[in-house]
């Protein structure tokens, strides 16, 4: 093992060690090449160095698993902060089923990306009333804690639509909205929905 | 079709999600987050699952372990969510969010200096051939090093050398000129070599 000099000082070639350092650490080659090759003092320090610092190599090349869970802890709290917890709300005799506002928008989005033509859709589910008090809690990141049910009402879903280019887009959004429409009816139980259309992207 | 990984993203956990690739693809960071502006939920969902691995890899190598970086990971990503109004397109969506993450690590040391505990690579109960013990042993000394580096060198020097940001990416995530992080991170390099030096 070659004895190093301290880490803020010079090789007896006059090279800075921290220099040495820093090369190696950024896997760089010689910034004026030449010199290195031949002065025996380089080389031996660089080799060192990368011996040494060959852990951190590892370390960095390391691969980090994120915990389980971790999307869907984050998209729980910020669902709250958001107060979207829009129900819809199906009374029968023997209970109430509860369909929170995100699903009825995930279930539009996916119905919306099987349709032809439509590149990527994002969907969101609101009351008629609330959609501008979602937008506004949103805004002003103010968490709302009344969940209200919707018994009976309309429910609003809106959707942000990508289209591929050459593809017509009232054509399109008449498919969309047949789409959603069925995919809610079938999955979701809901038959009153208003479905609002943004076409706010175009692909090829 | 391009998945998730090949977005850059991607990490591997399976969860079942109805997120599909095809739902993905062609939007980038910009559109999601102009949406998750408006409300979209899901554009919110997108981001997370797109820039998850990088908010915990960055907040596992600043804090030494993995329930405390869970913990500042929600942080970050629940700041964002709060901070959307105030996103100006001046930085992507990348930058903005490593430097939340940065804020919220050192907040979370300065508010449990005290009780930091480094569990971050802890020896396996059962050790294996002498070689695999030295390396185990030595992973865990370098993160705790790594850990105990003062904050503004510690910062510079994972965005650089664990993340892979060059150096002006770096400054542009702190905030300060690409000098000074060279020189940060140089500094950081140096201490951490003292004590790689000490094991050899």
């Amino acid at each position: 093992m070659t004895a190093l000099p301290d880490v803020k000082g010079r090789l007896p070639c006059g090279a800075l060690f921290a220099d040495l350092l820093d090369q190696v650490a950024n896997q760089q080659a010689e910034p004026q090449p030449g010199h290195q090759q031949s002065c025996p003092h380089c080389r031996a320090a660089l080799l060192e160095l990368d011996r040494l610092w060959a852990p951190v190599r590892q370390l960095a090349a390391e691969r980090v698993t994120v915990p389980a869970g971790l999307t869907r802890k984050v998209m729980d709290q910020a669902s709250r902060l958001a107060s979207t917890t829009w129900h819809v709300v199906q009374p029968t005799a023997q209970g109430v089923t509860r369909v929170a506002s995100r699903v009825v928008g995930t279930i539009a989005r996916l119905a919306a990306g099987q349709v032809p033509g439509v590149h990527a859709a994002l969907g969101r589910s609101t009351a008629p009333a609330a959609a501008a008090a979602t937008e506004r809690a949103t805004q002003a990141h103010q968490p709302k804690t009344t969940a209200v049910g919707i018994a009976g009402g309309t429910t609003v879903v809106d959707l942000a639509i990508a289209v591929a280019y050459g593809t017509s887009i009232p054509a399109t959004a008449d498919q969309v909205r047949t789409a959603v429409a069925r995919q809610l009816h079938e999955l979701a139980g809901l038959d009153d929905v208003d479905i609002e259309i943004t076409i706010d992207d175009i692909l090829r | 079709m391009r998945t998730f990984a090949e977005l850059g993203g991607g990490d591997g956990v399976p969860d079942g999600s109805v997120f599909d690739s095809a739902m993905d693809a062609g939007l980038d960071d910009a559109t999601l987050l102009r949406r998750a502006q408006y409300g979209y939920l899901d554009a919110f969902e997108l981001l997370v699952r797109r820039h998850r691995l990088r908010v915990f890899r960055l907040a596992l190598r600043m804090l030494g372990n993995r329930s405390d970086a869970e913990d500042v990971a929600q942080q970050a990503f629940l700041d964002a969510w709060k901070g959307l109004p105030r996103f100006r397109a001046e930085s992507t969506v990348t930058t903005w969010l490593y430097r939340i993450t940065v804020n919220r690590c050192l907040e979370h040391r300065r508010r449990y200096r005290s009780t930091a505990e480094l569990d971050e690579g802890r020896p396996d109960a059962h050790p294996g051939p002498e070689q695999a013990l030295e390396t185990t042993q030595r992973r865990q000394a370098l993160t705790a090093a790594i850990s105990a580096l003062p904050d503004d060198l510690r910062a510079a020097l994972v965005l650089s050398q664990f993340e892979g940001l060059s150096y002006d990416e770096t400054a542009d995530v702190l905030g300060i000129s690409t000098s000074t992080v060279r020189g940060r991170i140089s500094r950081a390099r140096q201490q951490l070599l003292e004590q790689l030096k000490g094991w050899a």
